[in-house]
Parts: structure tokens; C-alpha cells; sequence
């Protein structure tokens, strides 16, 4: 066949499709498309996309950016925009041909766009930050349009979490925000030299309402005189979404390399991340490339900085090459008297390498001499506990705690299995917990207002120190068991510490205290088959089923303080093997948990293994799940099968589901009840049973669950 | 407003209006705005792949109106003339901000160089491809592809020869129909 003979070039076939060839050339062109499938698809496919892209719906013009203008120009400004008029363009020469099935697929892929971009606009954020690439040290502009939410507030907090190269953060009431005539509020924000990057919430003065921008913050990073975004502000931004959006995270990995393709750090980053993402197999092939690529130019003199050596010795570390680790570690060491934060994390892997205990407390000791931060402090940590050498377990937890003063009760448990810390940390416990402890501002994170921190702090401290208690009985120290299983009592409804609790105090004697615990995890329907089939358990009274009837509905109001009551303003649509059905159609009128999983976010994998359980557990109590697949990729579906999970994956190939639940990262739980509202956003895996549970009135419901 | 707004060709009443603009007048301004604002952010939001940077775009037009007015001698229409306005602040605007043009480059760079595990490929959408189309490929595109102009017009506007604006075009196509294959 003739057309095999020659293909014409791709520029050709550009110029053929711009009708731009001479008249000789376009029929030679046009008679090879007759015969040749594959050029006539790419022609075909340079006008599809030029058609979608002028498809593009664009956002709508605002009566506001004439009202700004206007307001401009009463100012006294001016603009001179740019005159020399290029004359008017040629009319576009007539598409050639546009087959019936593309104007379909079309409509298809513009309708997708249409969402997207009405989600943008819809998402636009309230606060702006100017100038948007500041240098170290700039003074910021904060603008901030506060809406409905804070429209009887003249005066806002601007809260701020600001962190530095070196790995610190702190969180700082960051200016007043003051609103102007024009409705907006402002306030100006010095950054201190230090500080490589900045995230900000905005909240009533007394900390009780809050925007904080559905939990994605507003941030900024310090930039480069390049106008590039800093390595050092790059890493803190990742460090600084990781617990909240690892997805997130990922991405600012992933973006470090792009910016920074020849920086060992970056790609030792995202390598990690990517670990805990992909099989070693699928992955280890590029980055063993990469890395061989950096090695050589390492040895260029020129590139042989001290904190990229260290990083790059990180980056062999993780890819199991040890030589290469072990040079470059040596070297980096030995190029540098002041070990910068990539050699001294390079130091923490090598001594998390070593093999025996005590050597890596004496070589952490040393790295504490030189350098010091809150790694370093949680890694010596957890070295010291290792060796089981209480003088070690002391220095470090010593260290610890002030590096991380919050997390000084998370010491107590693992410090009871050392021994010799009882009495001390206990007082300390005490002392915690009486002030400021649960109620410190400056522990409280953006996005929780001060009363949902300082739920938020009694149940992990519930936690902590129900573990501490049980420590401490093992240890046959009643007197502590007893003050830490107290103490922890009344702070919160954390069920399974409650049981904890609860044992603890019936052994120490104290019975009365024990059946109090005891009756709440009996109330729990997560706990209450545990909690009413204990081996130590004593006989209950004979009031104990009204005790539990009142336990059961100070459990349904403890709960529902975290809850709301938000209708959606839409019905989302989702596809599912070819259908595309609307949400209400698939809850079909039960109390529903949606939750937005991702195949590529770390910890959504570790919730996804809840799945089987949690759906088998729903459907049991009458609800049902919806597993909504937010990457459109259909490598979902096939993961949680091999889970175990065989229940329905829909795709929100539109972004409509996560549009209307105001969901930006994964995994993310929402429970609804039977009518359709939302009553818990944002929930814990580990909650969602018991909230279905406090919003399900039926009685049949509820004795499923606790039966 | 908030919605959808169509030219006038032919309007008696443009002379008056377009006396007003010149001098000023708010409400000659708000008329103009209502006519050609649609208009005006659509070509800067293809251009500048940003609503915010679209809206800063519309707003400075309006700003700088009544001086640019003045240089309007109503030849062809008013629409077609605050088209080709918006088109040159939009670009001023991408010229001006160096830094911007260089992240975005470097950005765009990684797609073609970086190994990305191929099932994450298919997070891309397309309009991401767009937004992530170097922005001096990216304008070439648009005022080719969108606005129709000509290789020599879009030379003119970008300070560049017909033939880098045609190479533009190319890679701007090929950055496209990589990701797009198969997809459309």
C-alpha cells in the first residue's frame, strides 16, 4: 500500500491541518490521509483538542472587578496599557471535517470541563496573601473576604503557623484582621527572617468560628531571587501537609524534583514517599537512574556541597545501595564542620542503621552534642527505649519533652515499661492536666476551633493515660495505676481506654469508679460486647440497665458536639461501570457513609484496610457505604477487591462529589443521616460506627449495634 | 451581572458612549463593561490559564480604558479592538512577571523529562495540561488556535518571528496530543 511508502511529517501534518500548505503539498497530503488511518488520526486529533480548548467555558465577569476598578481610578490610578494594536486577526480558515463521533466525545469531555472549571471559581479563596512570592523576611498584605460567616465581626484573628528551614514551628496569633469600608478585612503580617514558609487560618477573637479554608489552610512559601520557591520552603510546606494531606505532600514532592532536578534532597523525598506507594520493582529502576545521574554530577567539583552529599548518601540508603551510602555519609561528614539538616538527618539514618542498641543512644548523645532538633530528640527517643537503660530513657525523655513540650504524657506509657519514671511523670500528668494543658493555644491546630482542640486533646490524653494506668498495674504500682486511670477518667468517651480504665480501678479497689467507667464502654455499641463480657467484670445491679439507658444518651450528646447539620447544596452525580448515578439514587434513603479513598495516598491504603469490616458492620445496622474513587484511574477498585472488599467503587471522574462535600484530601469520611444531611465530616475511621449509631433513631438500629 | 454578555455591532449610541468612556464617566464604563467584560476575561483567561489572574487582567483594562480609548479611532468594532486591548495586557502582564514564566517553564519542563510511574499518569485531566503548557508555548496556542491570528500578527504581539512562532505551535500541539492520545 502506498501510504506505508512515506509518511508525512508531523510539522507537515500541523501545517496541513492550519490549511496552511501550498496547494501542491496539501493534495499530496490529502490523498495519503485517504488511504493511511494513523495521519488521518493525527490531524484529527490536533483539531479535537483545538476544538475542546475553544470549548473551554471560561468564569463569568464579576460586577465586582468593575467595582475595584472604579475605585481605582476615583484613587487617582491610572493604567497605561499596551497600544500598538497588531490589526485585527485573519479568520480562522473552516475545519476540514468534524465527524459526527468526535462532536460527541467532545460534548463529552466539555461537559467535564465545565465542572472543573465552576469548582475553581466556586473555590476561589477568600484570603489573598500579597505579594504571592515573597523573599525571607517580606512584610505580607493579608486580604481576607469573610462572607456570611463572620458578618457581624468587625475585627478577626489571623492565625499562623510559621516554620523555619531547621525544622522548628510554632503557632502564633499572626495579626488583627480589620474590616474596611469595603467589607474586605486587612491586616499586615511581618515574617521573621527566619521563616521559609507560613499557613493561616482566620477565626472569631474568641477562637469559637473559623474558616480555615476547608482544612487546606491559606500558605505561602518564601521565595529565591530566581523567583522559584526555596528547597528549605518546598520541605517545610511538605512537612507541614503531611498529617493533614499526605496526597498533598506527595505533590510537593513531586514538584521539588521538577524545581529542583539536580538536588539529591529532592528526589531522596520523593522517594520515600513513593515507598509507600508503589512496589519496590515498579519504581526502583527510575530512581536507581536518578540517583546514578546525581552521583556523577557529585563529582563534578563545582556541586560538592556538603548537605547534598549527606542527602544523596540518604537517597542510596533508602535504595539499599550501602557503599554508596556509607561514601557519601563519610564524605559530607568530613566536608562540614556545622552539619546542616540534611547531613544530620543523613547521621540519624546511618545510626538508625547500626545494629547494636546501645552503640546508636552513644552515637545519638553525640549528634545531640552538635546538633539539635525535634527529630533528633523523638529518634534518641526511641533509641533509648530500645536499650531498656533507664538512665538513657531519662536523658532522652528529658530532652524530648522540652524539644516537644505537648508530648510529654505521651511519654508516660512507654516510660512505665522502662520503670523508674512513675512518680515524676504521673506529678507531671497531674500537673498537665490542671492548666494550661488541654486548653493551650498554642498547641491548637488552624483548623480546630478552641473547643473541638481541646476535645480533641482529652481524648488522646484519655488514651495515654489509660495505657499508662494498665503499665503501672502490671508493674503492680497501684498507687500510680490508680492516679493515672483517675485522672484519665473523666476526660473524654475513648471507649476502649474506658475499659482500660475501668479494669485498672476495679483492681485497685476503687469499685464505685470502676462500674462508672465500665457503664460508659457498655454504652459504646464499639465496646459494648467487650465491656459486657469481661472476665473481671463484677455483677451488674439491679439498676444497671437504667444506668445504661443514661449512659447511652450522654454517649449520643458527647458525640454529637462534634457533629453539624449541613444539607448539600447539590446531588452529585457518580459513575460506575458506565452509569452515571446520582448520590441520593445510591444512599436510597439510609444513613449513608461516603468516603473518599485514593490508591495513591499512604494512609487512605492504611484506612482502606477497614473497609470490608466497616461496610460488613453498616450494612448489618441498616447503612450503607459509599467508596468513592477520587483518581479516576480504576486502579482503586481492583486494590480494595484484593482487601477484601467486593462492595461498589464509584468514580467522581467530574470532582462533583468532592465539590459538594468540601473534601480535599483522602482517605475522608462523611456520615449523613437518612435524610440526606450531613451530620459528621472529616470523621476517623475508628468513630464512624458509633456516629452512625448516635444519628440513627430506630430502635432496631441501636439494639443491633449494642446487642 | 453574573452572566453572559453580547456584543452590540452598529449601536448609535456608541459614539456617546465611547465620549463618556474617554472622559471617565463611570456609568459610560459600566455600559462598556456590561457590553465587553465577557469578552475581555475570556481571552485573558485562555491566555493567562488563571481565573484570578484573568479578573486582575479585566480590572486593569478597565482601569486603563479612558486613556486607551483615546486611541481608538472606531476602526472595526469596539469588541474586536478591546479583544485585541485584553490580549496585550494579558500578555504584558505574563512579560512583566519573569519569575512566574520561569517556574512555569521549569514546571512544564518535568513533565517531559520525569519518570512518573505510569498509573498516575491517568490523575491528569486535561485541563491541567493546559494549565501546565509552558505559558509562552501556551499563548502562541491560544492566540493561533483561539483568537486567529495569523504566525506574523502573533510575531508582532510577542516580539518573536513568524517561524519561533510556528515552532511554538508545534511543540504547544505536541505537548497537547502526548497526553491527550487516546483520551479524546
Amino acid at each position: 500500500m502506498k501510504w506505508l511508502i512515506r509518511h508525512p511529517g508531523e510539522r507537515e501534518l500541523n501545517r496541513f491541518a492550519d490549511g496552511a500548505l501550498e496547494d501542491r503539498e496539501h493534495a499530496r497530503v490529502s490523498a495519503h490521509l485517504a488511504d493511511c488511518p494513523r495521519c488521518r488520526e493525527e490531524v484529527a486529533l490536533v483539531r479535537r483538542i483545538a476544538d475542546g480548548v475553544r470549548m473551554i467555558p471560561t468564569p463569568l465577569a464579576r460586577d465586582e472587578v468593575l467595582r475595584r476598578a472604579l475605585a481605582r481610578r476615583a484613587a487617582g490610578e491610572r493604567v497605561l496599557l499596551p497600544m500598538n494594536d497588531a490589526g485585527a486577526p485573519r479568520p480562522r480558515r473552516a475545519t476540514r471535517f468534524a465527524p459526527a463521533a468526535i462532536a460527541a466525545m467532545l460534548t463529552l469531555m466539555v461537559a467535564s470541563l465545565v465542572v472543573s472549571v465552576r469548582v475553581l471559581e466556586a473555590d476561589r479563596p477568600a484570603l489573598r496573601l500579597y505579594p504571592e512570592r515573597p523573599v525571607a523576611g517580606e512584610a505580607l498584605t493579608v486580604e481576607y473576604h469573610g462572607g456570611a460567616l463572620f458578618a457581624d465581626q468587625t475585627h478577626l484573628a489571623l492565625r499562623a503557623r510559621y516554620r523555619t528551614a531547621d525544622d522548628r514551628h510554632w503557632q502564633l496569633l499572626a495579626g488583627i484582621l480589620a474590616r474596611d469600608e469595603d467589607g474586605l478585612y486587612r491586616t499586615e503580617v511581618q515574617l521573621p527572617d527566619s521563616v521559609v514558609y507560613a499557613a493561616f487560618a482566620v477565626e472569631d477573637l474568641h477562637g469559637q468560628r473559623l474558616d480555615s479554608n476547608n482544612r487546606e489552610l491559606w500558605d505561602v512559601m518564601v521565595h529565591g531571587e530566581d523567583g522559584l520557591p526555596t528547597l528549605d520552603a518546598m520541605t517545610a510546606r511538605l512537612r507541614d501537609l503531611e498529617p493533614r494531606d499526605w496526597g498533598a505532600a506527595y505533590d510537593v514532592a513531586r514538584e521539588m524534583t521538577r524545581a529542583y532536578p539536580d538536588s539529591p534532597q529532592s528526589w531522596a523525598t520523593r522517594f520515600s514517599y513513593e515507598l509507600r506507594l508503589f512496589d519496590r520493582d515498579s519504581i526502583f529502576g527510575a530512581h536507581r537512574e536518578q540517583f546514578a545521574r546525581l552521583e556523577r554530577a557529585m563529582a563534578e567539583p563545582s556541586q560538592q556541597d556538603a548537605e547534598a552529599m549527606a542527602w544523596l548518601g540518604v537517597y542510596a540508603l533508602d535504595l539499599g545501595t550501602m557503599d554508596s551510602a556509607e561514601l557519601w555519609i563519610r564524605r559530607a561528614v568530613a566536608s562540614s564542620d556545622t552539619p546542616a539538616a540534611g547531613d544530620a538527618y543523613a547521621l540519624l539514618v546511618s545510626v538508625l542503621h547500626a545494629s547494636d542498641a546501645a552503640a546508636r543512644v552513644a552515637a545519638m548523645d553525640a549528634l545531640w552534642d552538635r546538633y539539635r532538633s525535634r527529630a533528633i530528640a523523638h529518634v534518641g527517643w526511641q533509641a533509648a527505649i530500645a536499650t531498656k537503660d533507664q538512665e538513657a530513657v531519662l536523658r532522652w525523655a528529658d530532652r524530648y519533652s522540652k524539644e516537644r513540650p505537648s508530648a510529654r504524657l505521651t511519654l508516660v506509657p512507654v516510660a512505665y515499661a522502662a520503670g523508674g519514671l512513675r512518680p515524676r511523670l504521673a506529678s507531671e500528668a497531674r500537673e498537665f492536666l490542671a492548666s494550661p494543658g488541654l486548653g493551650d493555644e498554642t498547641a491548637r491546630p488552624l483548623h480546630l476551633p478552641s473547643d473541638g482542640h481541646v476535645r480533641a486533646q482529652a481524648r488522646r490524653f484519655q488514651r495515654v493515660l489509660s495505657q499508662g494506668a494498665v503499665i503501672a498495674a502490671e508493674a503492680e504500682d497501684t498507687l500510680h495505676a490508680r492516679i493515672l486511670a483517675e485522672l484519665g477518667l473523666d476526660l473524654a468517651w475513648e471507649s476502649e481506654a474506658l475499659l482500660r480504665i475501668a479494669r485498672t480501678l476495679w483492681t485497685a479497689g476503687e469499685r464505685t469508679r470502676a462500674l462508672e467507667a465500665l457503664v460508659r464502654a457498655e454504652a459504646d455499641p464499639e465496646t459494648a460486647h467487650s465491656a459486657a463480657t469481661a472476665e473481671w467484670a463484677p455483677p451488674r445491679g439491679s439498676t444497671w440497665a437504667s444506668r445504661l439507658a443514661r449512659a447511652r444518651q450522654e454517649l449520643r450528646e458527647y458525640l454529637m458536639a462534634d457533629g453539624v447539620i449541613r444539607y448539600l447544596n447539590a446531588d452529585p452525580r457518580l459513575l460506575q461501570k458506565g452509569s452515571r448515578l446520582s448520590f441520593s439514587s445510591i444512599r436510597a434513603g439510609q444513613p449513608t457513609v461516603i468516603a473518599f479513598f485514593s490508591r495513591y495516598c499512604a494512609p487512605a491504603l492504611h484506612d482502606a484496610e477497614r473497609l470490608p469490616a466497616l461496610a460488613a458492620a453498616l450494612e448489618e445496622v441498616g447503612a450503607r457505604i459509599v467508596v468513592v474513587d477520587v483518581d479516576n484511574t480504576g486502579a482503586l477498585e481492583p486494590y480494595l477487591e484484593a482487601l477484601g472488599y467486593h462492595g461498589p467503587v464509584y468514580r467522581d471522574d467530574r470532582g462533583e462529589a468532592r465539590s459538594v462535600f468540601h473534601s480535599s484530601k483522602t482517605a475522608d469520611f462523611f456520615v449523613l443521616d437518612a435524610s440526606g444531611r450531613v451530620r459528621f465530616e472529616h470523621s476517623a475511621p475508628s468513630e464512624i460506627l458509633r456516629q452512625v449509631w448516635a444519628i440513627s433513631t430506630s430502635s432496631d438500629v441501636s439494639s443491633v449495634i449494642t446487642d | 451581572m453574573e452572566a453572559r454578555n453580547e456584543p452590540m455591532s452598529a449601536d448609535p449610541t456608541e459614539a456617546g458612549l465611547l465620549a463618556g468612556a474617554r472622559g471617565g464617566d463611570h456609568d459610560a464604563l459600566t455600559d462598556i463593561f456590561r457590553r465587553y467584560s465577557q469578552q475581555v476575561l475570556d481571552v485573558a483567561y485562555r491566555l493567562t490559564a488563571s481565573p484570578d489572574e484573568a479578573d486582575d487582567v479585566l480590572q486593569d483594562v478597565f482601569v486603563g480604558l479612558p486613556e486607551a480609548l483615546r486611541g481608538y479611532d472606531g476602526t472595526g468594532s469596539l469588541g474586536a479592538w478591546m479583544r485585541r486591548l485584553a490580549t496585550r495586557a494579558a500578555l504584558l502582564r505574563l512579560r512583566s512577571d519573569r519569575r512566574r514564566l520561569k517556574w512555569q517553564q521549569r514546571a512544564a519542563m518535568e513533565g517531559r523529562s520525569e519518570e512518573r510511574p505510569p498509573s498516575v499518569e491517568g490523575w491528569i485531566t486535561l485541563q491541567r495540561y493546559l494549565e501546565r503548557m509552558p505559558s509562552d508555548l501556551r499563548v502562541v496556542y491560544v492566540l493561533k488556535e483561539v483568537e486567529g491570528y495569523a504566525h506574523a500578527d502573533i510575531a508582532e504581539l510577542l516580539g518573536i518571528t513568524a517561524g519561533a512562532s510556528e515552532v511554538r505551535l508545534h511543540r504547544a500541539r505536541r505537548f497537547l496530543k502526548e497526553r491527550l492520545r487516546g483520551k479524546l
